[in-house]
């Protein structure tokens, strides 16, 4: 049983990158040429005709890199290269498919008919291989957001785009998980616009300096988090005794007992299986807050913060129980 | 079966597709939507109930429904399954921790009987977030190439950028067409 | 009444089979003679069960009784409908109690009108004609069954009941101003109007 040696499979995939990358631009230009020719007010039978030139011309690419991916299959890459690979290929069908759509309008409806079977057909294929080169191993749940499952060294990427996202592996990245009795303090580019994970905390504090992507909670127990503007959604899961003082455009709250927010929240704050949670406008001050206000795009005019709508008291056309507004007096100032 | 119900399948013949939108909450379905729609997206809050949607899109009539993802909504999923021709399962591809969750409910659609003759379009949503996986890893998560209950197919897509959300609906529009329309 | 008539005719005219032709001419005859509910003469005619259901539906939904039926369980339940786009899941029980309820008292009339009249067969001949549902009657009860459409005749009679302004609907606009004329439209119509009336909020 011989391995390929590393130089072969990095001279490998080091032409297969370089290929696609050369494609990418090869077919970019056909299809600025075809919109082009478009443009000029070519004549219908012109611009399918060119159309066909194009899709058969990427159609065919796209096969060629399947039976490339297929050749270099045994052994020589790793999984993560796999998935990259399928990936690349799977958007370029769908760009494909895209490009397709995007010039129904003036095809013959048999060029159409034909370009459509065409991009299933590549689908299947695609499914076909990935079945084949795709090793059958299940994904794992357990321990999914902490542990180190990365398999990934520092390889030659097809895409740009999906190199960035591959290194961001492990996902949730910014992530404090089962820590006691501790203060931690994130702030500015560590964590500024990535998902934070704080998960499995007790006696804790946790100041967030900057201003994430989201916000997730999840099994807090008498904690204090104090968090700049979240741009997108906050979801608390399985927490009692906090507080948590935080800006989004979403919140939502899940089975959570003795929960004190400050919120300045764009759109109607949401509980479900929860109770004994106090609700108080957002008033954590820091020194940069009015630039990561500006950063997360939240508009700053729009607070529903006592608009909470509990999911276990929607029909019933009575106040909830399981929340209220806290009274001023008890509301904390919370600064850096 | 009611005369009514016969009645309704009859007349959703021209052109009409019904699209039912499912997912966990916070996967963004109705963000989906409304970005789909040219809405804006800034103000949208979590879905209490449902909305329904109505798009003209490539000559179609499409009659887009979507319900709260909340899991005291789920077990109300069920009195929406009917006469649906293609469902679309939003995953929010930045929450790993929900993603055995997401697995679960999943399965319980694709055993419905009333759900059978959908199409699935399964939306990897949230891309633009650098916590996501992408569409390969949710599509392995989800076990999809398992499934041989329904025609499916993942996209890797944003919501709030748009990104893939014109290729999953068209490719979900195409695959409904020929299987309801192909007589035309 | 009288807008019913040149529906039904025109139903079994555009068969192309011979059976329901025959049956169309008798029709005709029955009309001029100008019996509802000559049972006799149908009977032995060889009219289906299609065409003679759906001639009596036609008769069904424009009664009192039915109009009594619909509004009264608008006044039910209107309060709980509000204006915002999105919709309590509440909504969809009350569609599907609306729906059957409207399918029973159907079926009841229609078995007090038809000898052995079996709702699963009338289900079944519908099928078989899919391509023929064209016309009024259709597109009423397709109405019925549709969410959207439901929910804005609830709150059109909400907004007629509370007095409230209306909003310049499409409906509303090719509506005349005149209060008599617009009776004679749409149940839903009618009702709008009035509450432009208390209004006076005039469409554009």
């Amino acid at each position: 049983m011989s391995t390929p040696s590393t130089s072969t499979t990095d001279s490998r995939l080091a032409e297969m990158t370089a290929k696609m990358t050369a494609r990418e631009a090869e077919i970019r230009r056909r299809i600025e040429e075809l919109r082009a020719c478009r443009a000029e007010g070519k004549s219908e039978a012109e611009q399918y005709t060119a159309f066909e030139a194009a899709f058969d011309a990427e159609r065919l690419a796209i096969v060629e890199d399947m039976e490339a991916l297929e050749s270099v299959k045994t052994a020589a890459i790793s999984t993560v290269e796999i998935n990259n690979s399928l990936a690349a290929i799977n958007d370029k069908i769908a760009c494909l498919q895209r490009y397709h759509s995007d010039s129904v309008g003036f095809l013959p409806a048999y060029v159409s008919a034909s370009a459509k079977a065409k991009v299933e057909e590549l689908a299947n294929k695609l499914a076909d291989l990935r079945e084949r080169v795709v090793p059958k191993k299940k994904f794992a749940f357990s321990s999914a957001a902490s542990s180190n499952r990365n398999p990934k060294q520092q390889q030659p990427q097809q895409q740009p785009q999906k190199q960035q996202q591959q290194t961001q592996q492990p996902k949730v990245e910014p992530t404090l998980h089962n820590l006691t009795g501790k203060t931690v303090v994130l702030s500015d580019e560590s964590v500024a616009n990535k998902d934070i994970l704080l998960s499995d905390l007790a006696d804790c504090t946790i100041k967030v300096l900057s201003h994430p992507a989201t916000l997730h909670l999840n099994g807090l127990t008498n904690c204090t988090i104090l968090c700049g503007p979240v741009h997108r959604s906050v979801l608390i899961e399985k927490c009692t005794d906090f507080t948590l003082v935080v800006a989004c455009h979403q919140l939502r709250l899940h089975c959570s007992t003795r929960c004190k927010l400050y919120l300045h929240v764009t759109s109607t704050p949401i509980i479900e299986y929860s109770n004994d949670v106090l609700i108080a406008p957002y008033n954590f001050n820091y020194a940069n807050l009015s630039d990561h206000v500006t950063l997360s795009g939240l508009n700053w005019h729009r607070n529903q913060w006592d608009q909470v709508q509990d999911f276990n008291h929607l029909a019933g056309h009575v106040a909830s129980p399981n929340w209220s507004i806290m009274p001023e007096a008890d509301r904390l100032n919370w600064e850096e | 079966m009611g005369f009514y119900s016969i009645l309704k399948k009859l007349k959703e013949k021209e052109k009409e597709v019904r699209i039912l939108i499912l997912g966990l909450d916070n996967a963004g379905k109705t963000t989906l939507v409304k970005k789909f729609n040219g809405d804006d997206i800034d103000e949208v809050s979590p879905t209490l109930g449902f909305s329904i949607k109505t798009l003209e899109h490539r000559g179609f009539r499409l009659n887009v429904w979507d319900v709260g993802g909340q899991k005291s909504l789920r077990s109300y999923w069920r009195n929406y399954f009917e006469a649906t021709d293609g469902l679309v399962w939003v995953v929010d591809s930045a929450d790993q921790r929900r993603l055995s969750d997401c697995k679960q409910e999943f399965g319980q659609l694709l055993v419905e009987e009333r759900l059978a003759g959908a199409s699935l379009l399964v939306f990897a949503n949230k891309q633009d977030l650098p916590g996501a996986l992408d569409a390969g890893q949710i599509s392995a998560a989800l076990e999809l190439d398992n499934v041989k209950t329904h025609h499916s197919r993942i996209f890797g897509c944003s919501a709030v950028t748009g990104l893939n959300l014109l290729e999953g609906i068209d490719w979900l529009i195409d695959d409904i067409a020929s299987r309801v329309f192909s007589a035309d | 009444m009288s807008n019913s008539q040149p529906a039904r005719n025109n139903k079994p005219k555009s068969s192309s089979s011979n059976q329901r032709q025959d049956g169309s001419s008798l029709l005709d005859q029955v009309d001029f003679i100008g019996d509802e509910d000559d049972i006799d003469i149908q009977s032995h005619a060889p009219v289906s069960l299609f065409d003679e259901a759906i001639g009596h539906i036609e008769d069904i939904m424009v009664e009192d009784a039915f109009q009594e039926l619909q509004n009264s369980f608008f006044s039910n339940y209107s309060h709980l409908f509000s204006e915002s786009e999105e919709n309590q899941l509440e909504y969809t029980n009350i569609h599907a109690e609306y729906v059957a309820t409207l399918e029973r008292h159907l079926e009841t009339e229609l078995s007090q009108r038809i000898e052995d009249f079996s709702m699963e067969r009338f289900a079944h001949e519908l099928t078989e004609r899919k391509d023929q549902l064209e016309g009024e009657v259709f597109e009423m009860l397709f109405t019925i069954t549709d969410f959207v459409a439901f929910k804005e005749a609830m709150l059109d009679y909400k907004r007629a009941a509370t007095g409230e302004a209306v909003d310049v609907s499409m409906d509303l606009v090719v509506v005349p101003l005149t209060p008599r004329d617009a009776e004679m439209t749409s149940p839903s119509a009618s009702l709008s109007l009035r509450g432009t009336g208390s209004t006076n909020k005039k469409p554009r």
